[in-house]
């Protein structure tokens, strides 16, 4: 069996030698000094330098991937069935900025499918009192997010274990309506989708909360605003909480 | 008193969170104290060979009513620590703060949280756990690699010499033991009833072998042996201290941030010291989850004071330096950072040079760390009976702790700090030092009792020029002299005779010693195949602080090998260089 770095060395080796090339042009070495084969090499001023950035440091910045169920209450009309048919994913990186040992600030940008299926029953009104076997309202956003967060807990550079208190808001750049209908005799299923609902709100605003230690979190999420349009305020609300959990990629 | 954590029942209920206080206490007036009672006789017999005084203040048992009066006070008591006269527990503040205002209370501090890293690396195959009746076959690399990883330290040459740690003890700090006991690496030295105490202090109770197998993977390379012969031979040793005696200690656990771990290394180190450890491995490095790099001073983690303090008993502290040379950390980690703790680096078997996982030093208060280096890709023991090639500073760490026992076993009188000086000055690069090497391999020639002269005479020039300085090395040093090729035997045994010894050299020009050759001529056993790798010239450009700026190795394939601008060697800054065993230092 070969080990597995065997070879690790040689790698640095051109990289090594780059570097001594340059060197000895600078240094004005001799056209009949070829250059040695550099097998261990290291700058301890590199090694040893202080950083800003990092876990723990004055700036960190990481990408991360949430997933949320909606609950709460809905309006009557506007049932939701509960569960991985409505639920958000998001995605999306996060500056934190630190402003001490146990308080840093957290500015998120991001994406977020959110996906409401709409429960089929007597009362149901929005968007139309029509009965299908599926429907669902799909919104595509874009967010942002301002967080304060406070640590507890002394720790090395990680990020350890966190309480952070957010707000933000976001701008639904596309929505669909999606209804399944069972069909005529002889075929499966009859799926019908419409784009650019004029009955969703564009801009929304929410606050939320999250529980973390390190790359892992709990997330609640409250909308503040409304789903749908100002011209359609007398419709029943769908569900404004999101709770979820989200994995930082670092 | 007990040195083991002890809970007790809640005694009162203070509003707010419990979280784990660190309580200093003032005094240890009037505590009754026995030494000949409290310390093994083992603990006793080694304070008297090095001259320690028979027990000091530290060892003093922590006062009972102090003890008691902040039992009554707080949620649990989880240790009681002699060392540093205080006692970890966990409170509510309020209850912290009715603690500061006892009499016997000097400080309380919330006790930080901290994580560690058990400093193996991982398989360099996948690490596929086979049934213990079907043990993986070992590949015939594999078994070669065994050979050399106790040949790099001379392991024969000690062999020869009867020295296997006979009479040693030492102390394993791990995550676990868990399949050793019926491991056949290890069925002698359950056999000889060597292990001759185990506690897992996060569990309180004797037994080990549960949890992590690390610390059987580093048993390995302390007293683990590959299967014996047909002939009922002991099979290979893949450490060098198969004859010691242990004390395994169990104070980590995997993938868990417990905060009893940092008390349980503590209480550990108490217990080994009391029970005689001449010598401590623990193949640990606590980094990041609690640490930044600049902290790495040897003063700031407890468990760093906690290996100087044992270091100041007679306790000779080896701890694995790191893998965290190839991450964003880089450096070492703690308690490798501690002034009298024995850091031990990797190297890597194919080159015999810095494997590039090995941590870096050096200290933060940049002091030269790591001290030494051995192989950081080994063969050692895995549960289930099987053997698997492994990577990891933590295996580095009980090759030297093997090979300090030996020496130790044959210099008795020594005591720990001059055994840990002595390794140093043994080594293959000694005067020279780097970061990345430390002093390189330790080597027992140098504490043979006729050992070989090493007045190594000159292998290269300082040849300034206008605005550079060349290294040149000398054309007697530039000859590879003819070498007799090891008959490749088993050397199971202590000795196994040859017929005529290998000599160094036949160019009689070429008097350099070669260090990477050197091998004990009687009584004449036949040599084991050790890694033969080229001569590496080894430079470094030191501030008048003595603190690297730079340093390299190069391959060797010319007579001018580096050549360094003047200008930086302006201010008092020394470059100094080693190649074939020779050392020296050129400063303006």
């Amino acid at each position: 069996m070969q080990p597995v770095k065997s070879n690790r060395q040689l790698k640095s080796v051109g990289v090594m030698r780059c570097g001594l090339v340059l060197l000895a042009l600078l240094a004005g070495v001799l056209p009949t000094a070829r250059a040695q084969q550099v097998l261990v090499q290291a700058n301890v001023a590199d090694d040893t330098v202080k950083t800003t950035f990092g876990p723990n440091r004055r700036y960190f910045g990481h990408a991360y991937l949430g997933y949320g169920l909606l609950a709460g209450p809905a309006g009557t009309g506007a049932a939701v069935r509960y569960g991985l048919g409505s639920a958000e994913l998001r995605g999306g990186g996060r500056l934190k900025f630190r402003l001490s040992q146990a308080l840093a600030l957290n500015a998120d940008l991001g994406y977020a499918y959110q996906r409401y299926s709409l429960a089929q029953n007597g009362q149901k009104t929005i968007p139309s009192p029509s009965l299908h076997r599926e429907e669902s309202l799909a919104l595509h956003q874009l967010y942002s997010e301002l967080s304060l967060r406070l640590n507890y807990g002394r720790r090395g550079n990680a990020v350890g274990r966190y309480v952070d208190l957010l707000a933000g808001g976001g701008w639904v750049a596309a929505t669909s309506r999606t209804t399944e209908d069972d069909p005529a005799p002889g075929i499966g299923s009859v799926e019908t989708t419409e784009h650019g609902l004029p009955y969703l709100r564009r801009w929304w605003g929410g606050v939320g909360g999250r529980v973390g230690v390190d790359r892992y979190a709990l997330t609640a999420r409250y909308r503040l605003s409304s789903v749908f349009a100002p011209g359609y305020a007398a419709w029943p609300e769908l569900p404004r909480w999101t709770l979820g959990v989200e994995v930082g990629l670092f | 008193m007990s040195l083991f954590p002890v809970t007790v029942g809640a005694q009162g209920t203070g509003n707010g969170q419990s979280a784990r206080y660190w309580v200093t206490l003032r005094d240890k007036a009037g505590v009754r104290f026995d030494p000949a009672r409290y310390f093994a006789p083992a603990a006793q017999a080694r304070r008297a060979r090095q001259h320690l005084p028979v027990f000091d203040a530290t060892d003093l048992p922590v006062r009972p009513d102090y003890v008691a009066a902040i039992t009554d006070r707080v949620d649990t008591v989880t240790l009681v620590s002699r060392w540093f006269n205080a006692v970890a527990c966990r409170a509510t503040p309020a209850q912290a703060a009715a603690l500061r205002a006892l009499p016997g209370v000097a400080k309380v501090e919330e006790w930080p949280l901290r994580n560690a890293e058990i400093a193996a690396h991982h398989s360099t195959k996948p690490s596929l756990r086979q049934p213990a009746s079907s043990p993986k076959p070992i590949t015939a690399n594999d078994y070669l690699l065994a050979r050399r990883q106790t040949a790099h330290l001379d392991g024969a040459a000690l062999r020869a010499a009867g020295l296997a740690g006979q009479g040693m003890r030492i102390a394993v700090f791990d995550v676990g033991f868990r399949g050793l006991p019926e491991h056949p690496a290890f069925r002698e030295l359950m056999a000889g009833k060597r292990i001759v105490a185990t506690h897992d202090f996060l569990r309180n109770r004797d037994d080990v072998f549960i949890g992590g197998s690390h610390g059987t993977e580093v048993m390995g390379c302390l007293a683990g042996r590959l299967p014996s012969g047909a002939s009922g031979s002991p099979g290979l040793a893949l450490g060098l201290a198969p004859d010691a005696e242990y004390l395994l200690a169990r104070t980590e656990q995997l993938h868990r941030e417990s905060y009893a771990e940092e008390e349980a290394w503590l209480a550990a180190v108490e217990w080994a010291d009391r029970l005689g450890a001449d010598i401590i491995n623990s193949s640990l490095a606590y980094t990041e989850q609690r640490y930044f790099p600049e902290q790495m001073d040897g003063h700031r983690s407890l468990i760093a004071r906690a290996a100087n303090l044992a270091a100041r008993k007679g306790v000779l502290v080896v701890s694995a330096a790191g893998n965290d040379g190839d991450d964003d950390w880089v450096r070492i980690g703690t308690p490798a950072d501690a002034d009298s703790v024995l850091a031990i680096g990797g190297l890597d078997p194919e080159t015999g040079l810095h494997v590039d996982f090995s941590s870096y030093g050096p200290t933060a208060d940049r002091r030269p760390k790591p001290n030494l280096a051995a192989f950081g890709i080994v063969l050692t023991t895995t549960p289930g009976g099987g053997y698997e090639r492994l990577e990891g500073t933590s295996f580095a760490s009980p090759l030297v702790a093997g090979f300090a026992a030996c020496l130790w076993q044959q210099h008795r009188g020594l005591t720990a700090m001059q055994v840990f000086q002595g390794l140093e000055k043994s080594a293959e690069l000694y005067p020279y030092f780097d970061y990345a090497h430390g002093f390189g391999r330790p080597r027992f020639v140098h504490f043979a009792p006729a050992p070989a002269a090493f007045s190594t005479a000159p292998t290269f020039d300082f040849v300034p020029h206008d605005s550079l300085v060349a290294v040149i090395i000398r054309p007697e040093a530039a000859l590879r002299s003819a070498e007799m090729l090891p008959l490749m035997a088993d050397q199971s045994e202590p000795v196994l005779p040859a017929a005529t010894p290998a000599p160094e050299a036949k160019n009689p020009a070429d008097n350099v010693p070669r260090v990477g050759r050197e091998q004990p001529v009687a009584p004449s056993p036949a040599p084991l195949p050790e890694p033969n790798y080229p001569a590496y010239l080894y430079w470094n450009m030191a501030d008048r602080r003595g603190v690297l700026r730079r340093y390299e190795t190069r391959a060797v394939t010319q007579r001018l090998v580096v050549q360094v601008p003047r200008r930086f060697l302006s201010g008092g800054n020394v470059l100094r260089v080693h190649f074939k065993g020779y050392t020296a230092t050129y400063s303006e």
